[in-house]
């Protein structure tokens, strides 16, 4: 056990308590973060959808970021931390990161600048400010929440009612930040720095609980620095893109008879492997159970045949397969 | 300036006593800082004791698994395990076995899968014991034998998440020990589905337990219901260190059983005498008798039923403990190995009406549970036609003992029968008239035709005007109505009813005008509640139901063991729709309310988990049934868990009123 780390670093901190760094205080650079945060209003206010969600300035020129969503379906209104409000104009978005981009006449505005390295770790503490329920309103400043950076992972919605186009880094915070509103809020780290996006509230596919998360700040920042400059973003979301049937693999053209799919959730075993096909090449046989398709997980044949929709038939597949309790590494190749 | 001066002062103030929490040893610091400082050193002190374990942390794949009608959290959640040795051992929560799977994947911390066996199941602490087969070198987790559980320390659940199955922390405190019957660590920490199988530990880095999936108190509930909730459970390690060569072994583990009924109906009154031993259990083999008060279990002193139920919670099955009793003013120290299973009850009855006899003032009838130990004369009101009873036994005996049990209250001589041995005559003493006599006859079995006719005594003659009510309880959305008399003095012992209304089934008061006059022939308030969602029932409407129940019982003068639930299909050439499924989780659930539920036999059984009926709170049920070859699938269960099902035959409003009030016989 590492037990001595952490007593040193205990000891470590006692000690640093009276040799304080330069730092604001919790009081200012919270307020700071809070003039930062906008107030946005736009479509919605039919079937429960609310019609307000949050944002954050990221130059001196009224450039706000927020989360894509329905809200924007019409030229949002932008309510500033001092009350001041203005009509925006949307200059670019992004969905696979889910972000937008407003614009509004102002200028000298308070911004967070977008660090290009990570600040945060899982552990970290982090203050999220946005207008959660929209409880703050006309020169309310936005609400603040305290909370941890609880993992740094993959999103992975593979499935479920939320669904999300994002497949990058996430911050998974433990705290109950994705609320109605709080959507494109901000995150900062105990230094007073941009850590991430709110993300939209969102129920994870794999576990099926509701998760809080933030999409990093360095995953934003190129992205966001390309619309200010007017560039055409270069973020391609090719990973998850469904091809036309024509175009990708089937479990029938790379030689995988399955098994009768009788039940929702079929497991992915093979029951014949066809003659002179990628996958008898591939040594497969019949009651080998396929378990990862180029690093995802397979839970059933359903999600066999759309994860192998994703693939160019003519680039290679990679499965993970069990046979009894052996997990093999297998390339089909067309 | 001023504006600084001012954040100085408001840091200064709010954030005292943290510092001197913090860090007592710095009086000098200055406080505007002190707030981010501690922060960021308990970020780095919660990482630093998360690395020490997170090398023998695994995430737990579910590959394959029928997905089925259950909570949010899916049937197939990827969760965490630890490993407890380098041979490959990965202790994990038995949620992962909860369903047959394809495969069960360890992901290691490089992220390499390896399909796992099954090695064994502990079934009391919701733990399972997989195996893996690699030549990589494993970290192991440490166990320590001796915990530090100082409620308010701070505790760090760790787990793995996602694709990348990449560390997931949350910070919490300690908030209880002995949880769920003695088995359980809580902390606040908010753990979800990707925690559970993973390790609580404290701030140096010990392992303090393993999370797993847990709600209190709720038999039929979903296990995963409390996620991220606040309220989180832990095996504590000392237990799990002296289980592991078991399950090393391939034995399962499960709660230890030993078969004795409390005395008193609510477990929380003071005494511990044990009413009635059951057949064929360890307390029957040890040698416990009916009578015997226990004063110590394990070296423990215990007070109430409750005290014995958590002191007894932690044992598993094989297990011998040592019980000290008190018996005939004598102690005496006894051990007993506990068991696995009991043969389940079957009920028995006499077919009596009795009451108990005030010791004090001899003769006069009170119907209050004796608090205390003091033993309570219990005196037969009535007997009734075609039960054993009938010729036997007469109006005014006093039943003094069940074979060699003595009978010390009206809730000893029901356990007594709920736990008697099937066609077997037993002896009973009494005294008629001042005498001392015995009778032997053989009781019969509550399962089976309804045969009960209602004493002469309720046949209406106290009748007076019954009248209708809206109820409405402070907690719950639920409407309600109760039919009740007006007067509450003419009579006594009345049954109590409550109907669960079906989605859409109209308004409570409306509903009871059709039961009213029934009601009143039969002597049975009824209490008409309609669910809160005019859609569907919800589970978290159960515990309204009971309160409802209690909330009547204040109104009219009913006998507590003559309380029953039921639904609209109970009556013979009714559909089974909503509510007969929400009766059954509700009689099953809140079975120390509840004598009685029925339901139609075509009712979808509810999804939960059948717990053993319970001889001093026993339950039937009955159904509009003729003959056992119509009984539904669901009820081999039930009658496993020995809960009695009744066959009423062609049942109208009247014979299911009348069956609801004779739950009190005997």
């Amino acid at each position: 056990m590492n037990r001595l780390a952490a007593i040193t670093l205990t000891v470590l901190f006692a000690a640093s308590i009276s040799d304080l760094p330069a730092e604001a205080p919790l009081g200012t650079w919270v307020r700071d973060a809070q003039k930062r945060v906008v107030k946005i209003y736009g479509a919605g206010g039919l079937k429960g959808l609310e019609a307000y969600q949050s944002g954050f300035l990221v130059s001196p020129e009224g450039h706000i970021a927020t989360a894509w969503s329905y809200v924007l379906d019409v030229e949002p209104v932008v309510l500033l931390d001092d009350g001041r409000r203005f009509e925006s104009k949307i200059v670019g978005f992004e969905p696979s990161l889910e972000l937008a981009v407003l614009k509004i006449e102002a200028t000298d505005t308070p911004f967070f600048e977008l660090n290009e390295e990570p600040t945060v770790d899982w552990g970290d503490p982090v203050i999220a400010v946005s207008n959660l329920f929209n409880i703050a309103t006309g020169n309310e400043p936005a609400s603040v929440m305290q909370g941890t950076v609880a993992s740094v992972t993959d999103l992975n919605a593979r499935r479920g009612t939320f669904k999300t186009p994002y497949r990058g880094k996430v911050l998974i915070l433990d705290l109950i930040a994705n609320n109605p509103g709080a959507a494109g809020g901000a995150v900062i780290d105990s230094d007073g720095q941009l850590a991430g996006m709110l993300g939209k509230e969102l129920r994870d596919s794999t576990t099926g609980v509701w998760l809080n998360y933030a999409v990093p700040a360095d995953a934003l920042r190129t992205t966001i620095g390309d619309i200010i400059a007017g560039r055409k973003s270069t973020v391609i979301d090719s990973a998850t893109a469904m091809l036309p049937r024509k175009d990708s693999h089937n479990p029938n053209a790379l030689g995988l008879v399955m098994v009768p799919d009788v039940l929702e959730t079929t497991p992915a075993y093979i029951d014949t492997v066809s003659t002179d096909s990628p996958a008898a090449r591939a040594s497969l046989r019949p009651d080998d159970l396929i378990l990862l398709v180029n690093g995802q997980r397979v839970d059933s044949q359903r999600t066999l045949r759309s994860l192998l929709r994703t693939i160019d038939r003519r680039d290679n597949v990679e499965l993970t397969v069990q046979r009894d309790t052996q997990i093999l590494p297998v390339t089909l190749q067309p | 300036m001023i504006r600084m001066l001012r954040s100085f002062k408001f840091s200064g103030t709010s954030l005292l006593s943290l510092i001197i929490i913090v860090c007592v040893c710095v009086p000098c610091a200055a406080p505007a800082h002190a707030d981010t400082e501690y922060r960021q050193a308990m970020a780095k002190a919660v990482r630093a004791a998360a690395k020490s374990v997170l090398p023998a942390v695994v995430a737990v794949e579910i590959v394959g698994t029928a997905q089925g009608p259950a909570g949010e959290v899916e049937q197939d959640a990827p969760t965490s395990g630890v490993m407890i040795d380098t041979d490959g051992y990965v202790l994990a929560s038995s949620i992962v076995v909860r369903r047959p799977a394809a495969s069960i994947l360890i992901v290691l911390p490089d992220g390499s899968r390896h399909a796992a066996k099954v090695v064994s199941r502990d079934y009391h602490r919701d733990l399972v014991l997989l195996k893996i087969e690699t030549s990589k070198e494993l970290s192991a987790i440490e166990f320590p034998s001796k915990l530090d559980v100082q409620i308010g320390k701070t505790t760090v659940a760790v787990g793995r998440f996602g694709n990348t199955a990449s560390p997931i922390i949350s910070r919490g405190v300690l908030s209880g020990v002995e949880r769920l019957d003695g088995v359980a660590l809580q902390t606040d920490a908010r753990v979800s589905a990707a925690f559970y199988g993973g390790p609580l530990i404290d701030l140096y880095g010990n392992v303090m337990g393993i999370l797993i999936p847990a709600v209190a108190g709720g038999a039929g509930s979903d296990p995963t219901g409390w996620y991220d909730s606040g309220i989180a459970f832990a095996i504590p390690s000392d237990v799990i260190l002296t289980k592991l060569e078991r399950l090393k072994s391939g034995t399962d583990i499960k709660r230890g059983l030993i078969g004795i009924a409390s005395k008193t109906k609510d477990p929380y009154d003071d005494g511990t005498e044990i009413a009635a031993v059951r057949k064929r259990s360890p307390a029957e083999v040890s040698g416990i008798k009916a009578g015997d008060e226990v004063i110590e279990i394990d070296g423990k002193a215990v007070r109430r039923h409750q005290e014995i139920k958590q002191a007894l919670g932690r044992f598993d099955a094989g297990e011998t403990i040592r019980i000290k009793l008190r018996r005939d003013g004598k102690e005496i120290d006894i051990t007993t190995e506990l068991a696995e299973t009991i043969p389940p009850l079957q009920p028995q009855r006499l077919g009596v009406l009795v009451s108990e006899l005030d010791s004090e003032s001899d003769g006069e009838q009170d119907d209050k549970e004796q608090a205390d130990d003091d033993i309570a004369t219990v005196v037969v009101d009535s007997v009734l036609s075609g039960t054993p009873a009938e010729s036997k036994i007469k109006a005014g005996d006093q039943l003094l003992k069940f074979g060699d049990a003595k009978i010390s209250s009206v809730t000893a001589l029901r356990s007594l029968l709920m736990s008697a041995e099937p066609e077997t005559e037993v002896e009973l003493s009494i005294t008629r008239a001042g005498n001392d006599e015995t009778v032997r006859l053989t009781p019969a079995m509550v399962a089976g035709p309804s045969v009960m006719q209602p004493p002469k005594a309720w046949s209406g003659a106290e009748s007076g005007d019954w009248a209708t009510e809206e109820l409405k309880l402070p907690d719950s959305g639920n409407a309600a109505a109760f039919v009740a008399p007006k007067a509450t003095d003419a009579q006594q012992n009345l049954g109590l009813l409550l109907l669960l209304m079906n989605p859409s089934g109209g308004s409570p008061t409306e509903v009871l005008e059709n039961w009213r006059e029934a009601a009143k022939a039969a002597g049975v308030v009824i209490c008409a509640v309609a669910p809160e969602d005019s859609r569907r029932w919800q589970p978290k409407e159960i515990n309204a139901i009971g309160n409802f129940a209690a909330a009547v019982m204040k109104k009219a003068p009913i006998n507590p063991n003559a309380v029953a639930v039921a639904a609209p299909g109970a009556i013979s050439g009714t559909d089974a729709e909503a509510a007969d499924s929400m009766a059954l989780a509700v009689a099953v659930s809140q079975s120390s309310t509840f004598f009685g539920v029925s339901v139609s036999p075509k009712t979808r059984s509810p999804a939960m988990r059948v717990k053993e009926n319970d001889p001093s709170s026993s339950l039937q049920i009955l159904l509009p049934l003729s003959s056992e070859k119509e009984l539904p699938e669901w009820s081999r269960a039930i009658k496993k868990a020995g809960y009695p099902v009744v066959l009423g035959g062609d049942t109208d409003t009247t014979a299911l009123l009348n069956w609801v009030r004779l739950l009190q016989a005997i």
